[in-house]
């Protein structure tokens, strides 16, 4: 019985040892990797942490163009663009700053400004009435969620490996709900009876609901090559309300109605994996591959509560990192998609600029 | 000993200078290695730069008569085109320079819709697709320094540009109204000339260009299933403001303001139409990596006001070498 509680007191002592060193390990880890703000700042691209340096400040900003690539349906088939009538581009500009309060613990904040539109297949209808031309356009303008994130490093082989778990909330800062459209309808009734109608939709960026993020991302790092995955879990913390639109005619005019409906965006999973290649001290080149898949979604949009179905994507890139001075860093990427599932997919093209401060004496 | 100190400071400021000096002369190889901001605004003699130049831009909205912007006649057309520019240029003399640019475009245009007979319970598809591959219309010019650039006043630069019709003008392989193959020539001839003045402060350089182009009357089909006809483009003027700075000694930041207007112009002359005025404002910002001799560029040209032309943005980039 003695030698049972000496034991249990060796073990709760072991246990202790091992929380003091774990604790000096996480406390001298920043010790270890702190250098002058000159060599962090001009770190490698394979060599630099993925997070924040302490005392780091980064600014990301940029520019991403995307245009309409393949459209695939529930079966993964891609179908034909043109002859679906669909027509989108996007300009999106991001914005995202990141902070090290340690050498191991990173916060962040990032939202995004977009423009976007998409056009629908044209109809012309010949009925007794007339003939009635319909054409579609949505566009979407606006902030997206504010994300915030804090991330944290693991202080496992930091001489070859980074491991960072991260956590974070997007919240719902901006108005979500749709604008009223502007229809726009003609009649003309000289030659014969014709009604053109252009239907408008106005949409937000928002998803107007908090969404709860969760992920993990590992760096293995060599003297030429880095190898990087990541995997992000996302989910929505409540049901969201929002609003549509319906529109009728009367007299001449169109008039407008807003209908409430409940949704929910389900669970998404992200998941990431790229290779670098340091070609000279400031190029490193960039092959990436990302993943996309969401399910569980639904919305009570047509008056019943329809599952939004499973959705996938998956696409390849390349790009490039230059490092232009000790505070500056410029990337671009440009992004395919190979295979997805009930989804449009763009390639897109972003440019981006990341500037990089430490204080002197770090 | 005050005097013979100014005299060891004077003499160190001027060695330090003159030894720049002299490092310019003896190592020509690096003349060929200076930036868009470095780099005097005409090639040296003997100097021959050839390079590729490309361009894309998605066509999926334009600025209407009032200048607003909007989505192509409100239909889910769109189209995409690719031009690319094979362009040389030569230093006769240190001040005086030509250049020749060969232009290939590949354009392709796409438009669908449905018609839904109700009485007869028939639903078609149509759709079209247009393409338009070949090479375009040939440019030629010279630009001379008039004034070199010193430190006190900045260089003026004057040239001209001829075009030629070299090609394909009309439309050909017509399907229908909406699908054939669209010329990749304008179809006539074009005289330009140009003014330049620049001034660099490195790591800065300010420039202002302005240039005017005048169409020849030309002659041809303008839309598919019409005979030819004579027709004569609006005059262009355009006017562009660039500030550019270097980032490093080798990446240079290029920002320019652009102004173009195109006056009006003439088709179908039997029944005079009446092309009206076109205008824009650009905001151009550009990165320049000057890697050794390799000059690699690239830029966005994004449209912030307009009327009567296209609204989207244009990607370019470009990869030139100094021999």
């Amino acid at each position: 019985m003695l030698q049972q509680n000496n034991f249990a007191t060796i073990s709760s002592i072991m246990k202790l040892r091992e929380s003091i060193l774990f604790t000096f390990l996480l406390i001298t880890f920043p010790g270890i990797c702190q250098d002058n703000a000159f060599s962090l700042l001009t770190e490698r691209y394979v060599e630099r942490p993925l997070s924040m340096h302490r005392r780091q400040l980064q600014i990301n900003s940029g520019y991403e163009f995307s245009s309409l690539n393949k459209l695939y349906d529930f079966k993964g088939n891609s179908l034909d663009l043109n002859e679906e009538g669909i027509a989108s581009a996007k300009h999106l500009f991001p914005v995202e700053i990141k902070y090290g309060i340690l050498e191991w613990l990173q916060v962040g904040a990032s939202m995004n400004y977009a423009r976007m539109g998409l056009r629908t297949q044209n109809f012309n209808f010949i009925t007794n009435a007339g003939k009635i031309s319909h054409s579609e356009i949505k566009t979407w303008t606006g902030f997206d969620d504010l994300f915030l994130g804090v991330d944290l490093t693991a202080p496992v082989l930091p001489d070859v490996m980074n491991w960072v778990v991260s956590g974070g909330i997007v919240l719902p800062v901006f108005d979500h709900e749709s604008d009223q459209p502007a229809h726009k309808i003609d009649f003309f009734n000289f030659y014969s009876d014709s009604t053109v109608i252009q239907y408008r939709y106005h949409y937000k960026f928002g998803n107007g609901i908090p969404i709860a993020n969760i992920g993990t991302s590992l760096k293995f790092r060599f003297s030429k090559l880095a190898i990087a995955t990541s995997f992000y879990v996302e989910k929505s913390l409540s049901e969201g309300e929002s609003i549509y639109w319906q529109s009728r005619i009367a007299e001449g005019e169109v008039q407008y109605q807003k209908i409430e409906y409940q949704y929910d965006l389900g669970q998404t999973l992200d998941y990431h994996a790229s290779l670098a290649y340091q070609a000279i001290n400031w190029l490193a080149v960039i092959f990436y591959y990302n993943g996309m898949n969401s399910a569980g979604g639904w919305t009570t949009e047509t008056g019943k509560k329809v599952g939004t179905g499973r959705i996938s994507i998956n696409s390849l890139g390349v790009g490039y990192e230059i490092q232009v001075s000790i505070h500056l860093r410029l990337n671009q990427v440009i992004d395919i998609p190979v295979s997805g599932e009930n989804t449009m997919a763009y390639w897109i093209f972003r440019s981006g600029i990341s500037l990089n401060l430490i204080p002197s004496g770090n | 000993m005050k005097k013979i100190s100014i005299f060891i400071i004077l003499f160190l400021f001027t060695c330090m200078f003159s030894s720049g000096q002299i490092e310019q002369m003896i190592i020509p190889g690096d003349l060929k290695q200076q930036t868009i901001i470095t780099e005097p605004v005409t090639l040296r003699k003997g100097y021959l730069r050839s390079g590729v130049e490309a361009a894309f831009i998605m066509v999926d909205k334009m600025f209407d008569e009032n200048g607003k912007r909007n989505y192509y006649q409100n239909t889910n057309a769109w189209g995409k085109l690719h031009g690319f520019k094979l362009s040389t240029q030569y230093g006769l003399t240190n001040k005086f320079e030509l250049s020749i640019r060969i232009p290939y475009i590949t354009q392709q245009y796409l438009y669908s819709f449905r018609i839904e007979d109700v009485y007869h319970d028939e639903d078609t598809l149509i759709s079209f697709k247009s393409k338009g591959n070949g090479i375009s219309d040939l440019e030629a010019g010279a630009r001379f320094q008039i004034i070199e650039e010193t430190s006190a006043r900045p260089s003026m630069t004057a040239g001209f540009d001829v075009t030629f019709p070299t090609g394909r003008k009309n439309p050909s392989n017509i399907k229908s109204e909406l699908e054939y193959d669209y010329p990749a020539g304008d179809g006539r001839v074009a005289l330009g000339i140009n003014f330049d003045l620049r001034k660099t402060i490195y790591p800065y350089s300010l420039r202002l260009r302005s240039y005017y182009e005048y169409y020849f009357k030309g002659r041809k089909i303008l839309y598919p299933g019409e005979s030819k006809t004579e027709f004569k483009d609006g005059d262009m003027f355009d006017i562009r403001g660039n500030f550019s700075i270097h980032l490093n000694d080798w990446i240079a930041l290029w920002n320019e303001v652009s102004y173009t207007r195109y006056a009006e112009g003439t088709i179908h002359y039997e029944t005079a139409v009446i092309t009206p005025v076109k205008w824009w404002v650009d905001y151009n910002p550009a990165l320049s990596f000057q890697i050794r001799r390799i000059r690699f560029l690239q830029g966005v040209l994004i449209p912030i006001f307009g009327k009567n032309i296209p609204a989207d943005p244009t990607y370019a980039f470009g990869l030139q070498y100094t021999f």
